[in-house]
């Protein structure tokens, strides 16, 4: 019980400064591991739907049907099924002007899917650069407050006469703890960070190699339904 | 009512973030308390000091009293100081005697050691010289009896050289011996050897000579055979070439006859112009399927006659409709080529 009052009381004796600095770090840290359990659900959700899509598109189903259901379903048009969404009503519109060439169709929805899988990215990029910002610099926030606590505890050592280290001690072990919170915020971030930039990569490429699938499949049907119309 | 414009997508997402902030406080809180169950056993900072008690009290009578009290001790202590001093010096003396008695005794003993260990040291010398005497007539006796083995050692060294000489005499002769049966043997070996070679080398002759005889006679019989294959083919193309060229002056004849009917045929079905010279040689192309039915004419040169002419040579031809087939089967073309006369 004792030892209990006696971090606690650390904490509370500390001064103003430092404890804004731990308040600060344990906001950065509560902020951080949100935004890591959320990261960590909306990649695993993209990835498993991803495989998902992947596996419905390449079991030969028909393309319009597939369609259908992607644009009637209302929460799920991200990711793979956002990418085929849009480029397929790009195809589908151009194809309504007769007089397009089988490139010229073939382009445009690949210009569509682009700017979706662009889109698509920066989602899953979203808030990816606090948790760098937190990794980097919350240890030298908590370095700062730890400075500033042994700066203040070495000047009321100054005017005593008998100086011990039972003075200096509580001062520098309170000042310590900032070190402590800031390293204890700034690991976890940068794990996750690692972790999370590597997975975004691997769904880019991914959603890309997807992209051009799908584009190749487009201008084959392209060029038939030109070959058809010119006979 | 803030539920009617927020979307599914969004409310989704809210949900997601209290999800996320819950976990995120669960973490810490879990942290804190790991943390809190580390640090249970720090020990508190400050000392417990022991506590001091202080009594006042009025101290004037307690200093009188204490002074002459030291007064009568101090004349106490000076005269056992004295006693103490006399009892000391005397105490001394009687250990200075003692001492003197104690060395006197000491150098005694010391002496009688002395010339205990000198006897001692003297026995020892006769005992080492007695010891030596032994030990050199001890070492003269091993080596006479080591001359003596030595010398028997080296009468049986010589004994078995002489043996050894002996031995390797025979082995040599017999080594001799037996090279020169080895020798005999090889000598026996090769004439054997040349022999059989010999007969080998002429039964290969004999049969290398069969052998040539044989592919002689072979090659004679093929050429035989070949002449007469030869002959042979030579009559069956002659033979081909005569039925050929009687099928060839057939066909031409045919064809000739195929040809005259199908100018007579135009000629029939041909209306005059009023222009026409006489002396008109038209070649004249024409397409059929088989039956004789006609698709097309046309005039290809060389062909001197006017327009009006042409025209009524394709006319005709078209007119005819369907040139002969039946009979003409054999000389019949998709396309063929006649040339139209016209002599007045």
């Amino acid at each position: 019980m004792n030892g209990e009052l006696q971090v606690w009381d650390l904490i509370m004796e500390a001064g103003l400064l430092v404890q804004g600095v731990m308040a600060l770090l344990l906001l950065a840290s509560i902020t951080s591991w949100m935004v890591i359990f959320q990261k960590r659900q909306m990649l695993g959700r993209a990835e498993s739907r991803a495989r998902k899509f992947e596996e419905q598109f390449w079991s030969g189903a028909d393309l319009t049907k597939l369609y259908d259901k992607v644009a009637g379903d209302r929460t799920g048009r991200e990711g793979l099924e956002g990418i085929f969404e849009s480029g397929f009503r790009e195809f589908t519109r151009l194809r309504e002007e007769k007089r397009l060439g089988a490139d010229a169709l073939t382009t445009g929805a690949q210009r569509a899917m682009r700017v979706t899988l662009t889109r698509e990215m920066d989602r899953l990029e979203h808030r990816l650069s606090f948790l760098a910002t937190v990794g980097s610099v919350s240890p030298y926030v908590g370095l700062f407050g730890t400075v500033w606590g042994i700066m203040n505890s070495f000047r009321g050592l100054a005017g005593a006469h008998q100086a011990t280290i039972a003075m200096v001690a509580p001062g520098i072990s309170e000042a310590l703890i900032a070190t402590a919170m800031g390293l204890f915020a700034a690991i976890p971030a940068v794990i996750a960070f690692n972790k999370f930039s590597n997975q975004v990569e691997r769904l880019e490429v991914r959603y890309d190699n997807f992209k051009e699938e799908f584009a190749t499949i487009l201008h084959r049907q392209a060029r038939r339904l030109e070959e058809r119309g010119a006979a | 009512m803030m539920n009617r414009w927020i979307s599914p997508e969004r409310k989704q997402a809210i949900k997601d973030q209290l999800r996320a902030l819950g976990l995120a406080l669960a973490v810490h809180i879990g942290f804190v308390l790991l943390f809190l169950a580390g640090t249970w056993s720090w020990q508190p900072f400050e000392q417990e000091t022991p506590p001091v008690r202080v009594t006042l009290v009025d101290m004037g009578p307690v200093v009188e009293q204490r002074r002459e009290d030291e007064e009568a001790e101090r004349r106490r202590q000076e005269q056992a100081e004295q006693e103490r001093a006399e009892q000391e010096r005397q105490r001394e003396e009687e250990a200075e005697r003692r001492r003197q008695e104690q060395l006197e005794q000491q150098r005694q003993e010391e002496e009688q050691r002395r010339q205990q260990e000198l006897e001692q040291q003297r026995r020892e010398e006769e005992e080492r010289q007695a010891e030596e005497q032994r030990r050199a007539e001890e070492a003269e006796r091993q080596r006479r009896a080591e001359e003596e083995r030595r010398a028997e050692e080296e009468r049986q060294r010589r004994a078995e050289e002489e043996r050894r000489a002996e031995e390797e005499r025979q082995r040599r002769e017999e080594e001799r011996r037996r090279v020169e049966e080895e020798r005999r043997r090889a000598e026996e070996e090769r004439e054997r050897e040349l022999e059989e070679l010999r007969r080998q080398r002429e039964e290969a002759q004999r049969r290398r000579e069969e052998e040539e005889a044989r592919m002689a006679e072979i090659a004679e019989r093929r050429a035989a055979e070949e002449a007469d294959r030869r002959a042979q083919e030579e009559a069956e193309r002659l033979r081909l070439a005569e039925e050929q060229a009687a099928e060839d002056a057939r066909r031409a004849t045919l064809r000739e006859e195929y040809e005259s009917t199908i100018r007579e045929l135009v000629r029939r079905n041909w209306n005059r112009p009023p222009t026409t010279q006489p002396g008109v040689r038209c070649d004249v192309k024409v397409v059929q399927i088989p039956g004789g039915e006609i698709i097309d004419a046309t005039i290809v040169s060389p062909c001197n006659a006017d327009d009006a002419t042409r025209r009524s040579i394709t006319a005709a031809v078209m007119r005819v409709g369907e040139f002969p087939y039946r009979g003409y089967e054999n000389v019949f073309a998709r396309e063929i080529v006649f040339t139209f006369r016209y002599d007045g």
